[in-house]
């Protein structure tokens, strides 16, 4: 009953969504508000429908219903009940409901408070581009992905899933499921699957609007103002869910290093790079409203790789668990094929009044360095799209960036981003003197230059590593000198500097802030990485137990070895280590591997010791489950590497500041139209 | 039990459609206020361009602006707001006196559909008075 009720409920959110398509599209023809309205309010009912639909699936999923295929591949004895939600976007049945969820919810928040001039404006094309969307999805979630489908065994004695039961069939009754894959019962990738889906659904609110304007002609500069925020919120969300997936790989998958690449990860990457460079250019389109095109352009980017990147996530995440039918690849295809065409089409069809001619900018006015790092940041989103065509084409390098050139050029951008991210927030709009700049920078040049003599006096080695520990150093210093100078001058515009100005007294001044935490914080993450990158020193080791080893400075003694029948499903062997390091201070560190005998899996799970200067990271490796005398492990110490964590959090705060402040993005400038603009 | 689902689903779906087919009982009021969108439109210019003033005094006292490019910038944003504000203050004048009309059309309006004995005329203006008057309702005076 429960699956014929979420089959059910997701069936008439499909059928709404076609109607609000076709009454939109008549309430435009016949200019009838009515309709438009109504689409409107057709559009939102999706979103309850389809909250009732992933209900029904969680309460299959808790009550462990394993006659459902997608019950019966994610769900087994041994999982812990916290873990059962985050089965829920587990495979791609559920995963692809849960998109569609967000999709439908971001569609229900930015409809609720429509303006009256809205309706006659933007509405009906914003509503007819995200039913599309929906649509699209539904119809993948009702007959190429179904979650409610059920296993029937047939009469030759073969097992086939299917919603209604076929002839000559049975039913089976399971009595226990296979399981997540082990590797994904962790917190960080348990958490970063949902954040992803936000941050990707969250861009198709801003397509829509950019649908909307370029087809009504709005192009005012308040358009990037309403959508600004939407992309900022979703940046943010795709800005964490990558620190997770890091986090992941370093805690989960025994690598050592937050750095490892993937095709999974560029995937992820692309739209956080596009989206970031339509902030910067969307912010020059608000001074000067120039550079439309662009903007328009970066968001249907940004969207179409929002698309592509939840396939090829579930391709590259869940490659066993992933029924990787064409259903899924199909369907976003087609969106994102469609998505191209249309904004393509359209961008052609309003060129003329897209493009304005403007003078160049100055330099080094504050226009300029916004126009360079755009420029930079699609440079780079284009070198990291072209590694990944290279290898899919090529299938030999394993990942855009490790290839040498690759890595040398996008390392070479990046120094150029974080170069233009420290010395930006120092000019002007409209600025024209490099004064004030060269003023602002000399004494975080000179600090850095003697901070860089320090640490050559170390006696490191890596000419690449030491320059770009050098750079980070001095832009961190450019902008946290630049951070405490605004802070203080803020603080010294009294009361008295507004009378006789028309400036509100009430002027927030928290944006600025937050802007420079998001600068920091990057530049943090990027001194992290550098350890990892550069100075990472690493080494294999064989212990016997009750002897010691040396590592790099620390001393590592194994004091024994257990081994523990957790759980139903799950065999853990634990290294003991003492381990001291130079001043005397001691930790034990317990690496382990859980072997699962079911699925044959096996995890490492290392131990890691944190410090400011970095962590001591130790996993066991070639490990034999009757070898109790000595342990083989994997060493690794990488330094700075917490200051990337640190970073996470200052980006975030900033984000959330800029989010939540009074100049807030989140608030919708009322739309500037003249009725003959109306297209209903 | 299939039964029983099917009709939890029609009884949804009666409600959805009654949500979505609201609009074509109450219909859609047209709001044809351009007056309030212009206001509107205006005063987000206005804040936005002493955001950008705030800004500027900002960029001036910690030093990465010149005296002569804070002066010129200055003086064009000011020009700006001050514009901005004029037209606002245009605006609210036309929709006071917009409303003032509308107000004293629905007067009238009400005014006709009483049907009253007269109670004879003004005796500052000579407008027709009628018995439930507490005011002449073409000078304002005061009846006793």
């Amino acid at each position: 009953m429960i699956a014929t009720l979420g089959f059910g409920f997701l069936f008439l959110s499909f059928l709404i969504c076609i109607y609000a398509i076709f009454a939109a599209a008549y309430g435009i023809r016949t200019r009838s508000l009515v309709f438009v309205e109504s689409s409107r309010l057709a559009v939102m009912t999706t979103f309850p429908l389809i909250t009732l639909s992933v209900i029904t699936l969680f309460v299959l999923l808790v009550a462990r219903q394993y006659q459902f295929t997608f019950v019966y591949r994610m769900i087994s004895q041994d999982l812990d009940p916290a873990t059962i939600f985050t089965t829920l976007w587990g495979g791609a049945a559920g995963s692809v409901l849960v998109f569609t969820w967000f999709c439908s919810g971001f569609t229900f928040f930015s409809l609720f408070k429509t303006k009256q001039k809205e309706l006659s404006t933007y509405t009906p094309w914003i509503v007819i581009v995200v039913s599309v969307v929906i649509v699209f999805l539904l119809f993948d979630s009702l007959f190429l992905e179904n979650p409610f489908e059920r296993m029937w065994l047939m009469s030759n004695n073969q097992v086939v899933s299917a919603f209604l039961q076929p002839q000559n069939s049975f039913t089976i009754e399971p009595e226990a499921g296979l399981g997540i894959d082990p590797i994904f019962r962790s917190i960080t990738i348990e958490l970063f699957t949902p954040i992803l889906f936000l941050g990707f659904a969250a861009f198709l609110i801003p397509f829509a609007y950019n649908i909307a304007s370029l087809v009504g002609g709005f192009f005012q500069n308040d358009n990037f103002i309403s959508v600004r925020g939407w992309v900022l919120a979703a940046w943010l969300l795709i800005s964490v869910a990558l620190f997770l997936e890091f986090a992941w790989n370093y805690h989960a998958l025994g690598i050592g290093s937050l750095i490892s690449w993937s095709s999974m990860k560029t995937a992820i990457f692309l739209p956080w790079l596009t989206s970031l460079a339509f902030m910067h250019s969307a912010m020059l389109n608000e001074r000067e409203n120039r550079y439309r095109y662009i903007n328009y352009g970066l968001l249907a980017i940004t969207f179409i790789l929002s698309i592509l990147g939840v396939y090829f996530f579930k391709i590259n995440l869940y490659p066993n668990t992933l029924a990787t039918e064409p259903g899924l690849e199909m369907v976003m295809f087609i969106i994102a094929g469609l998505s191209f065409i249309v904004e393509v089409g359209l961008l052609a069809w309003r060129w003329k009044g897209l493009y304005r001619r403007g003078e160049a900018q100055l330099i080094p006015s504050r226009e300029s360095f916004f126009i360079a790092a755009s420029v930079f940041l699609i440079l780079l989103f284009i070198l990291l799209s072209a590694g990944q065509i290279y290898k899919v084409g090529s299938l030999q390098v394993n990942s855009p960036i490790d290839g040498t050139w690759f890595k040398v050029v996008a390392e070479a951008l990046i120094a150029v981003l974080l170069f233009l991210m420290g010395i930006a927030p120092l000019s002007s709009w409209g600025g024209t003197t490099f004064r004030p700049m060269l003023k602002a920078s000399w004494k975080p040049l000179a600090l850095s230059l003697i901070l860089l003599m320090l640490i050559i006096n170390t006696g490191v080695k890596s000419p690449g590593g030491v320059f770009a520990l050098w750079l980070v150093i001095f832009v961190l210093l450019l902008s946290l000198f630049d951070l405490v100078h605004l802070i203080i001058v803020q603080r010294s515009l009294s009361k008295s500097a507004y009378e006789g100005h028309i400036i509100p007294q009430s002027m927030d001044t928290f944006s600025p802030i937050g802007a420079r935490l998001v600068h920091i914080g990057l530049m943090l993450i990027i001194f992290g990485l550098i350890g990892s990158n550069y100075f990472q020193s690493q080494s294999s080791l064989t212990i016997p137990v009750g002897q010691e080893i040396k590592f790099n400075n620390f001393v590592i003694h194994l004091e024994g070895i257990h081994t523990d029948l957790v759980s139903e499903g799950k065999v853990s062997t634990t290294a003991v280590l003492d381990v001291k390091d130079t001043s005397g201070v001691n930790n034990a560190l317990l690496p382990r591997v859980d072997f699962y005998p079911k699925s044959g899996k096996v995890i490492l799970v290392p131990g890691i010791w944190r410090m400011i200067g970095g962590d001591l990271y130790l996993v066991l490796k070639d490990w034999q489950i009757e070898n109790t005398e000595s342990i083989t492990f994997a060493a690794y110490y990488t330094p700075l590497i917490v200051w990337a964590c640190v970073g996470v959090g200052l980006l975030f705060a900033g984000g959330l500041i800029l989010l939540f402040s009074k100049r807030s993005l989140l608030k919708k400038t009322p739309l500037a139209i003249s009725k003959e603009q109306s297209v209903v | 039990m299939v039964l029983t689902s099917i009709f939890i689903i029609i009884a949804v779906g009666i409600l959805a459609f009654s949500i979505i087919a609201r609009p074509f009982h109450e219909g859609v009021e047209e709001n044809n206020n351009d007056l309030l969108v212009i206001d509107q439109e205006l005063a987000a210019l206005d804040l936005r361009c002493k955001t950008w003033l705030h800004d500027l005094e900002l960029e001036f006292s910690s030093g990465k602006l010149d005296e002569g490019d804070y002066q010129q910038q200055k003086s064009l944003l000011e020009k700006e707001i001050q514009h901005l504000e004029d037209r606002l203050v245009r605006i609210q004048a036309e929709k006071l006196e917009t409303s003032e009309k509308e107000l004293e059309t629905l007067i009238s309006g009400r005014r006709m559909e009483r049907v009253e004995r007269s109670a004879g005329f003004c005796v500052q203006c000579g407008a027709p008075l009628q018995q439930s008057d507490k005011f002449c309702s073409n000078c304002g005076m005061k009846l006793e």
